[in-house]
């Protein structure tokens, strides 16, 4: 193989790298450090809490959010925004105990209907909403 | 033929004893299956706590009764 065939191989897979590394470098859980996350959920929370207060938004049996009914892009996408971060936790303690990230979520949600204010709807294990009173 | 006859009739009690019960082990799963949702709580509270007190939908933990406030002495006559 020519040299300078070889150096072009090489210039081409640094360039690829160069153009993939940072995008790939966030996809998997574990990088992401959680103070990044909880930062990004913080941000975020005020006006989820507006969502979940109008009952646009239900905390689901399974440890995210969900809106209920036709709820408008800015709701959806702000509740995908939140679930792929909490996706990211459940994920990551699911693989520090050795048990599945449904079970974390499951015990999230758990947690959040029974600390959950008054009007906030939640879904219950048997898969029924209410609206906590 | 009547030797034959005389080790079945010796055998044939025993294998009743042989009926051995399965072992539970159910107990030991559930007690495993506890800790770790116990410690995935924790975890899960560490985590989210900071956000919950941020939160207006969700109420925040209640403080534990040594940090809550002294209850009330009863007043000497």
């Amino acid at each position: 193989m020519k040299p300078a065939l070889v150096f072009r191989f090489l210039f081409a897979a640094w360039i690829a790298f160069a153009v993939a590394g940072p995008a790939q470098a966030q996809a998997p859980a574990g990088r992401i450090p959680l103070s990044v996350l909880r930062k990004e959920q913080e941000k975020r929370l005020p006006a989820l809490d507006a969502l979940k207060t109008s009952g646009v938004v239900g905390e689901n049996n399974q440890g995210f959010v969900e809106v209920r009914g036709n709820g408008s892009d800015y709701a959806t996408n702000l509740v995908a925004d939140e679930n792929h971060d909490r996706a990211v936790v459940y994920t990551l303690y699911a693989r520090k105990y050795d048990i599945a990230p449904e079970q974390v979520g499951r015990l999230r949600a758990k947690k959040v209907a029974e600390k959950s204010k008054p009007g906030i709807w939640l879904q219950a294990p048997d898969g029924t909403w209410y609206q906590k009173k | 033929m009547k030797c034959r006859l005389l080790i079945c009739a010796a055998v044939l009690p025993l294998a009743g004893c042989v009926n051995v019960k399965p072992i539970e082990v159910k107990p030991i799963h559930v007690t495993v299956d506890v800790n770790v949702n116990v410690k995935v709580d924790k975890s899960l509270d560490n985590y989210f706590d900071d956000i919950d007190e941020k939160s207006a939908t969700i109420v925040p933990d209640a403080k534990p009764a040594a940090q809550a406030s002294p209850a009330p002495t009863p007043a000497t006559p």
